[in-house]
């Protein structure tokens, strides 16, 4: 069966902000977690507003750019909500794309493994946002439990993927502490990641 | 939009560099238009369709292309790529994400990573919100509230709000002038029926506003913008 997905927006000519070269950014609608500084909310409740794409679809509209993906070694980048829970849909879009496209993924991992473990082989970088590995301070940001972003880190460790990873470690005020961001960090060393984006979460008014 | 520019000149050199790699006649002019841009017009999209066909034809004609990775130095994701916790100072550890500063410099505007424009503005959607009827339908309705109101308040006031996806009006706020004028418009305002919605890529967006009034002695209603 042919996938469709609610898209809550596409954003061409992304430079350096979502992946390597040019990139657009394709945002699912929905997502496991409700995080309190969400960048794009409109990605949580009523998905009514936005319109259904198909592969096909997202590819024709995408494919204005190949030129500059291309050249760049760019390509789309998934984001939104979260693009994990839509594995077949990536799946659809590579065969459409062809390898030359870089697909990234950004994504918070809260996902059953076997989303990953389709999607893995689909893509070339994800971006992952791991809010903190400590399960309280996690769960009091996200309103769920870090056990699954955690299996699917060892999934990716296991699978010798941690070099295609680039893993977000946020300071989120009122949440928790550099001190927390450097035991986050050790964590994820000790399973083999090495390339980490440490900032803070910009806190905007929505 | 300094961004926008910025974002225009960069993929031009990009463009530049796939016709230098093939051979291929690339004259384009320099821009001049002082506008808001987005990093891309009509113009812009043409020399890419232009650039397409002359690599088709220049593929159909049995020679090789240069286009894989040509430009892969001039934009790499920054504060990530290759960077090791190790290798963090403090700063960059309590410093906000940043991106290629050698891209961006002199920009205001950030764009963070994974966040989409959640509100747009006029200029950047495709197809502009509408009141229906148009813009005199605005004007009659706006009369007739007008009209209704218990006081004729003197001045001005400039009002922004946004018309959402759905044609709806949301946050009507005064961002300049009298604010007893500025509440009265905000009234008529929350009586406006629904828009159609303003589009971006074919997709209704919510997309920011403003309505300027002045109300004077001589001329009554003087402007609506």
């Amino acid at each position: 069966m042919q996938q469709r997905a609610k898209i809550i927006g596409i954003a061409r000519h992304r430079l350096s902000t979502d992946g390597d070269g040019v990139t657009t950014l394709v945002a699912f609608h929905g997502c496991p977690l409700h995080c309190r500084y969400c960048l794009n909310p409109q990605s949580l409740g009523d998905g009514g507003r936005f319109r259904e794409y198909s592969p096909e679809e997202l590819y024709a509209e995408t494919r204005v750019d190949e030129l500059y993906f291309i050249a760049t070694n760019g390509g789309v980048t998934f984001g939104g909500g979260e693009p994990c829970l839509r594995p077949q849909f990536i799946g659809e879009f590579r065969e459409l794309c062809g390898p030359a496209w870089q697909l990234n993924l950004e994504t918070s991992l809260n996902v059953p493994s076997a989303n990953i473990e389709i999607l893995l082989p689909v893509v070339n970088t994800l971006i992952i946002d791991i809010k903190d590995m400590n399960h309280d301070i996690y769960r009091n940001y996200t309103g769920q439990t870090n056990k699954l972003a955690l299996n699917n880190l060892r999934l990716i460790a296991d699978a010798g993927r941690q070099q295609d990873c680039i893993i977000r470690i946020p300071l989120i005020p009122d949440y928790n502490t550099d001190a927390d961001r450097e035991k986050s960090r050790n964590a994820l060393e000790a399973l083999g990641f090495t390339r980490f984006d440490l900032f803070t979460y910009q806190i905007r008014k929505h | 939009m300094a961004r926008g520019k910025q974002t225009c000149k960069i993929l031009k050199e990009i463009r530049r560099q796939i016709a230098e790699a093939n051979g291929i006649e690339f004259a384009t002019s320099e821009c001049r238009y002082k506008g808001d841009c987005l990093g891309t017009c009509p113009k812009c999209e043409a020399e890419v369709r232009y650039l397409e066909q002359q690599l088709r034809a220049r593929s159909l004609a049995g020679r090789a292309i240069a286009l894989a990775g040509i430009s892969a130095g001039m934009i790499l994701m920054s504060g990530c790529s290759g960077t090791t916790s190790k290798n963090q100072s403090t700063e960059d550890i309590h410093g906000e994400f940043i991106e290629s500063p050698e891209m961006i410099e002199g920009v205001e505007d950030t764009v963070v990573e994974g966040e989409l424009p959640a509100i747009w503005q006029e200029y950047q959607v495709d197809e502009k919100p509408q009141f229906p009827g148009g813009d005199d339908a605005m004007r009659q309705f706006f009369d007739e509230c007008w009209l209704k109101e218990k006081d004729a308040i003197l001045g001005s006031a400039k009002i922004g709000y946004i018309v959402n996806s759905k044609g709806k009006i949301e946050n009507p706020e005064i961002i300049e002038g009298d604010s007893l004028l500025g509440e009265q418009l905000i009234r008529i305002i929350n009586q406006f029926p629904d828009y159609t919605p303003g589009k971006k890529n074919g997709t209704p967006v919510d997309v920011y506003k403003t309505f300027s009034f002045s109300m004077s002695l001589q001329v009554g209603v003087d402007t609506i913008r």
